[in-house]
C-alpha cells in the first residue's frame, strides 16, 4: 500500500515535472504563432526594452566601418534626419543606417515580401501572395535588374547603403531588434544590394499593373459594338470623357520645338514679380449654377484612347486598385502672386503604420535634396532640391500584354512562328513557417510568365520584366540643376507610369507621362493577343521625346489627377485605364477661378474637400425635385438639405450621405445589360453617367421597366432619392438630419502593416471623398501633401500621415497623423550646412566617423 | 518557517531583478531555482517563487514605464488581446504573471528536486 502510494508521488512529480518544463518552453520559446511571452515580456531585454529606446539620444558618437569622412545626422523636432556627407557613398551610407535605425523591421518585411519569402515569416498564410510573387516574375526581374548593373555608379551607391544598413544591424543586440521582430519572433538576415531592387521591382508592379493580376479584355471592340449598338457603344465608352481636361494640353501630346524653356542666364520673365493685387483666397464653394466643362468637342482626335477600365474583362470584376491615384499640379510665375513657380503634389496610396514613406535631408557637395524616399532605397522620390521640385501621379499606361498560348496535346509546348517551342519551367522553393515547404513550378515562353488560366494558358509581359533602370532615374534627378537634366534623367525612367510635375528656380513648369510604353503592331493591347505570331511581340517602345508632356504651357499651370493624358492627334496606343477627371477637372476650375494663385490657395486647393461630382449633377437633383417632388415633406427636406450645402464632405454633413448613395446606384439601362451579360462587365464610369444625365432626359434612358409608366430623368432621380430615404430612414432608423458622413464604418483606417490591432491608429471619421481632391477612402488617401516653390528664398511644406519612427512606443510613430487629417502643414527645414540648423529645430545629433565598428556615448 | 519563506521570497525577488540584467528571461527561473533550493519550503513552494520572480517583473517592467513611452507601448499592445488602451496595466500585470510562473516553477522545480 506504502509501495504504491509512493509510486503514484513519483509518477505524480514526473508528470508534473514534464508539464513544467513544456511551461517554461513555451513561455521561452513560443509556438508560432503564439510569440515567446516570456521573451517578449522580460523587463529588461523584452519589448520593455524597446520602450526604453524609443527615442534617440540627444547626442551619440558612432565609429564604423566601411565610411570614408565624418558624416552628421541631425534629426529635426518631427525626427526628419538632415545628413550632411562628404560624398556621395557616404551619404548613401548614412541614410542606410539612419533608415535602420528608425524602420528596420519594415524594411525586413518589406523586401521579405517582395522577394516572396514572407512565408518564412507569417507561415503558409503568405504562401499563395510569395508564390504569386515568382508567378508574376517580379522576383526573377529584380534580380536580373540588380545583376544589370553591377559596376555602375548607382550599384555602387547601392553597396554603400547596404553597407550602412549591414552597420546598424550588426551594432544591435538580438534585445534590441524592433518590436515586431519580437512579436514575430525572427531576425533579420544581412542586406545585399538585391533587396533593393524586389521592394521597388514590386511597388513599380502594382502601381503599373491596373491590379494584382493581369488580365486583358476578352471581348474584341466589336464584340462589343454588336452587344450595345453603335450608338450606346459610343456612349458608354467614349473617347474622351465630355467634361474633363487631359493632362497634356498640347496639340499632338508634345510642345512644339520652339517653346522657350528658362534657364540661368534666360530666366521667366515673370520671375519674382511680386503680385500687388489682392484677390483674397480661392473660392472653393460651388457654383451651381453653370455646368464645368473644359473640353473643346470639336477636337480633331488622335488614336483611339477608350475609356473602358471601369467595365472590366468579362467574368473578372475590374482589377483596377481603385483610389491609388494621385494629383500634381504646377503653375508658373505669371500665374502666381509671389512670382515663382509653384509645385503642389500629394499621391494617394495605401494609409498604414509604419507609413510607406520616409522623410529626409540628403546633403554631400553633389546633391542637396529633401522629400520622402521609400524604404529599402537610398533616393528621394518626390521631393525638391536647390533647383527644381517634382512629383508624380499615377498615370495608367498600359504597360503589360497577354499572349494566348496554342499548346500542343501534350499541353508541355506552345506554337510560336511555326515551330513548336517547349514550355519552360523553373523550379524555386518557398520556405513556410510551422508548415510544408513548397516546392513550385513557373512556367516561360518567349512572351513571358506563363499563366494557366480556365482551360488553357496565356503568356503575361510586362514592362518591368525587362532590365529597367527606375532607381537610377531617381538618383539623377535627386542631382539634376536644369530642365534638361531632368528631362534626361527621366528617360532612365521604366515603370510605373507616372505624370511627373515639374517646377524649377527658373520659372519652368513641366508635365512628362514618363514610361516605357510598347508600340504594338496590329492591335492596341487592350485585348488579347495571338501568342503563336511573331509580329505581336513588342518592338519597341515609344521614344522619351514623344511621350507625351508640356512644358511651360500658354495657359500657364498643368495638372494631373491620373485622368487620360492627351486629347488631340496622338499617334501611338497609350492604355485605357484612366481614372476619372473629377479631381483634375476641380482642381482646372479653381486654378482657373483667380488670375493670381498664392502660396496659400495651393494648399487650400489640396485640402479641398468638395466633390467634384456635385458641381454638375446636384443641380439636375435640385430641377427634378423643383419639378416633381416640392408637394412631398421627404423631398422638400433633401432639397432644403441640398440647398444649403456647399458640396463639402465633411464627416458631419448630411447632404454628402445622401448625394453619395443616390450616385450608387446604377442607371436604368444598365441594368438592362447586366441582367443579360455578367454583371461586372456592365459598369459605367461616373462620368459616362454624369454625360448621360446632363444630356438626356428621356424615358430610352431612364424608363423603369417594371412599371408601366414611362419614366423620366426626373423620375428617376425622385424614385432614387426615396430610396436613399428608405434606406436610411425606414430600414436604418436614421433620420435625415442626423445622418453623418464620417462615421466608425466611413472613416480613415491607418492600421499596422500586419493588421495587429493596437499598433495602428484610431479611426478617423472620413473626410472627403474618391472624388475630392483631398481623395479619402477607407485605407487610401493622401499619403504625403507638398507644395514648394523652388530655390532657397522659397517656401516649403510638407505632412504625411505617420511618423518617422517604426517604433510603437516612440513618440514619432504617428505624431503626423492629427496635423494631416486637421489639413495643417509643417515647414519643411532645408539648411545648407549643419550649423545653419537652429538650436530650437534640433532633437537628436548623430556623428558617424569611420574606422572599426564602436559606439560611444 | 514563515521568515524562511519571506527570506526566500525577498532573495529571490533581489536576485531576479539582478539575474534579468543579466542573462534575460531565464532569470526568474534560474532564480527561482537557485533561491528555492537554498530555501527550500516544502508547502507553498510554487506561491513563494510566483510571488518573489512576478514582484521583480511587474516593478522591473512598470517602473520605467510610468509617464514615458513604456505606458504608451502598453497601451497599444493591450489591444492586441481586444482591451482597450486604457488597461495598459494589464500588460504590466501580464509581463508579472509570466515572470511569477517561471519564478514559481523554478522554486517548486528545486524543492521537488531536494525531496529525492
Amino acid at each position: 500500500m506504502q509501495k504504491d502510494r509512493k509510486q503514484y508521488i513519483v509518477w505524480k512529480s514526473v508528470v508534473a515535472l514534464i508539464a513544467s518544463v513544456l511551461i517554461v518552453l513555451l513561455l521561452g520559446f513560443g509556438f508560432y504563432p503564439m510569440p515567446p511571452l516570456a521573451k517578449l515580456l522580460d523587463p529588461s531585454k523584452g519589448v520593455w526594452l524597446n520602450a526604453r529606446q524609443a527615442e534617440h539620444s540627444q547626442e551619440q558618437s558612432v565609429t564604423l566601418e566601411g565610411l570614408s569622412d565624418k558624416v552628421t545626422v541631425i534629426r529635426d523636432k518631427r525626427g526628419v534626419p538632415h545628413i550632411f556627407a562628404q560624398n556621395a557613398k557616404d551619404l548613401c551610407y548614412a541614410f542606410g543606417y539612419v533608415q535602420a535605425q528608425d524602420r528596420l523591421w519594415q524594411m525586413d518585411i518589406g523586401q521579405r515580401n517582395a522577394s516572396g519569402r514572407s512565408a518564412e515569416v507569417f507561415g503558409k498564410f503568405a504562401l499563395r501572395d510569395n508564390f504569386r510573387k515568382h508567378e508574376l516574375g517580379l522576383v526573377a526581374a529584380a534580380e536580373r535588374n540588380c545583376a544589370a548593373l553591377e559596376g555602375s555608379p548607382l550599384y555602387g551607391e547601392l553597396e554603400a547603403y547596404v553597407s550602412g544598413i549591414n552597420a546598424y544591424m550588426a551594432s544591435l543586440n538580438p534585445s534590441e531588434l524592433p518590436l515586431e521582430f519580437k512579436l514575430f519572433n525572427y531576425a533579420p538576415e544581412p542586406w545585399t544590394v538585391k533587396q533593393c531592387f524586389y521592394q521597388i521591382k514590386s511597388l513599380t508592379w502594382e502601381l503599373s499593373s491596373g491590379g494584382y493580376y493581369p488580365y486583358e479584355w476578352q471581348k474584341t471592340e466589336t464584340d462589343l459594338r454588336e452587344i450595345f449598338g453603335d450608338s450606346l457603344y459610343n456612349r458608354f465608352y467614349p473617347e474622351f470623357p465630355a467634361y474633363s481636361p487631359p493632362v497634356i494640353p498640347e496639340k499632338n501630346g508634345v510642345p512644339p520645338q520652339d517653346r522657350t524653356i528658362y534657364s540661368k542666364s534666360n530666366p521667366h520673365p515673370g520671375l519674382g514679380q511680386v503680385s500687388d493685387t489682392d484677390e483674397g483666397p480661392v473660392n472653393l464653394v460651388i457654383d451651381a449654377d453653370k455646368v464645368v466643362s473644359f473640353v473643346d468637342n470639336n477636337a480633331e482626335t488622335g488614336h483611339q484612347q477608350k475609356m473602358v477600365y471601369a467595365s472590366g474583362p468579362e467574368s473578372q470584376s475590374s482589377p483596377y486598385i481603385r483610389g491609388i491615384g494621385s494629383n500634381n499640379w504646377v503653375i508658373s510665375p505669371e500665374k502666381s502672386a509671389s512670382g515663382k513657380a509653384i509645385l503642389a503634389h500629394d499621391p494617394h496610396v495605401w494609409l498604414t503604420l509604419p507609413s510607406m514613406w520616409y522623410e529626409a535631408h540628403l546633403v554631400c557637395p553633389e546633391y542637396d535634396v529633401y522629400g520622402i524616399a521609400l524604404l529599402n532605397t537610398p533616393y528621394i522620390i518626390y521631393g525638391f532640391n536647390r533647383y527644381m521640385a517634382w512629383g508624380s501621379t499615377t498615370f495608367n499606361a498600359d504597360v503589360r500584354d497577354c499572349f494566348t498560348l496554342q499548346l500542343d496535346e501534350s499541353g508541355e509546348k506552345y506554337l510560336y512562328d511555326g515551330a513548336w517551342l517547349p514550355i519552360e519551367k523553373d523550379t524555386v522553393l518557398i520556405k513556410v513557417r510551422n508548415g510544408k515547404d513548397s516546392f513550385c513550378v513557373f512556367e516561360k515562353s518567349v512572351h513571358g510568365s506563363v499563366m494557366n488560366w480556365k482551360n488553357g494558358k496565356f503568356a503575361f509581359r510586362w514592362v518591368g520584366h525587362e532590365v529597367s533602370n527606375e532607381m537610377n532615374a531617381f538618383r539623377n534627378i535627386n542631382r539634376a540643376q536644369t530642365n534638361h537634366e531632368f528631362e534626361q534623367a527621366l528617360d532612365d525612367y521604366f515603370v510605373s507610369p507616372h505624370y511627373i510635375a515639374y517646377a524649377d528656380v527658373y520659372g519652368n513648369i513641366g508635365m512628362y507621362a514618363s514610361a516605357k510604353v510598347p508600340v504594338r503592331s496590329n492591335s492596341d493591347g487592350r485585348y488579347q493577343f495571338d501568342g503563336s505570331r511573331v509580329e505581336t511581340n513588342w518592338s519597341k517602345f515609344i521614344p522619351f521625346e514623344q511621350m507625351p508632356h508640356s512644358v511651360n504651357p500658354e495657359q500657364g499651370f498643368l495638372v494631373s489627377a491620373n485622368q487620360y493624358p492627351v486629347r488631340k492627334g496622338y499617334p501611338y496606343y497609350l492604355g485605357d485605364g484612366w481614372e476619372e477627371g473629377f479631381r483634375a477637372r476641380r482642381i482646372t476650375q479653381l486654378l482657373q477661378s483667380k488670375e493670381k494663385i498664392s502660396f496659400a490657395d495651393m494648399q487650400r486647393i489640396q485640402c479641398d474637400i468638395v466633390d467634384a461630382r456635385v458641381q454638375n449633377l446636384l443641380p439636375i437633383m435640385l430641377t427634378a425635385i423643383e419639378n416633381k417632388g416640392m408637394d412631398d415633406p421627404i423631398l422638400r427636406e433633401i432639397y432644403d438639405m441640398f440647398k444649403t450645402w456647399d458640396g463639402r464632405f465633411t464627416p458631419e454633413s448630411s447632404a454628402a450621405v445622401i448625394f453619395n448613395h443616390v450616385l450608387n446606384f446604377s442607371l436604368p439601362i444598365e441594368n438592362k445589360f447586366r441582367s443579360k451579360y455578367n454583371r461586372s462587365f456592365i459598369h459605367l464610369r461616373n462620368e459616362t453617367t454624369e454625360s448621360i444625365f446632363l444630356n438626356e432626359t428621356g424615358p430610352e434612358w431612364f424608363d423603369n421597366t417594371q412599371t408601366d409608366e414611362l419614366e423620366t430623368r426626373d423620375d428617376y432621380i425622385i424614385s432614387l432619392l426615396k430610396k436613399a430615404y428608405d434606406w436610411f430612414a425606414i430600414r436604418n432608423g436614421i433620420e435625415l438630419e442626423d445622418l453623418r458622413y464620417g462615421t466608425e464604418k466611413r472613416a480613415f483606417y491607418i492600421d499596422h502593416l500586419t493588421d495587429l490591432p493596437g499598433l495602428g491608429y484610431p479611426r478617423l471619421p472620413l473626410k472627403g471623398s474618391r472624388y475630392t481632391i483631398s481623395y479619402a477612402s477607407r485605407n487610401v488617401g493622401p499619403l504625403w501633401r507638398m507644395v514648394v516653390e523652388p530655390g532657397d528664398d522659397g517656401r516649403k511644406v510638407g505632412v504625411y500621415p505617420g511618423g518617422q519612427s517604426g517604433n510603437p512606443a516612440s513618440k514619432h510613430y504617428d505624431d503626423n497623423i492629427a496635423p494631416w487629417y486637421n489639413q495643417k502643414y509643417f515647414e519643411l527645414l532645408y539648411p545648407k550646412t549643419a550649423d545653419a540648423l537652429e538650436e530650437k529645430n534640433i532633437e537628436s545629433v548623430l556623428t558617424l566617423t569611420p574606422g572599426g565598428q564602436k559606439n560611444a556615448k | 518557517m514563515r521568515n524562511k519563506s519571506w527570506m526566500g521570497m525577498l532573495i529571490l525577488f533581489v536576485l531576479t531583478i539582478i539575474l534579468d540584467l543579466l542573462i534575460g528571461w531565464p532569470s526568474a527561473l534560474v532564480a527561482g531555482i537557485v533561491v528555492g533550493f537554498v530555501f527550500s519550503v516544502q508547502k507553498k513552494s510554487f506561491r513563494t517563487g510566483f510571488a518573489g520572480a512576478g514582484l521583480a517583473w511587474f516593478l522591473l517592467a512598470i517602473v520605467p514605464a510610468i509617464g514615458a513611452p513604456g505606458w504608451l507601448l502598453a497601451g497599444k499592445l493591450v489591444q492586441i488581446t481586444f482591451l482597450p488602451s486604457q488597461f495598459a496595466i494589464v500588460m504590466f500585470l501580464v509581463t508579472g504573471i509570466v515572470g511569477g510562473i517561471l519564478g514559481g516553477l523554478g522554486w517548486w522545480l528545486s524543492s521537488l528536486l531536494k525531496k529525492y
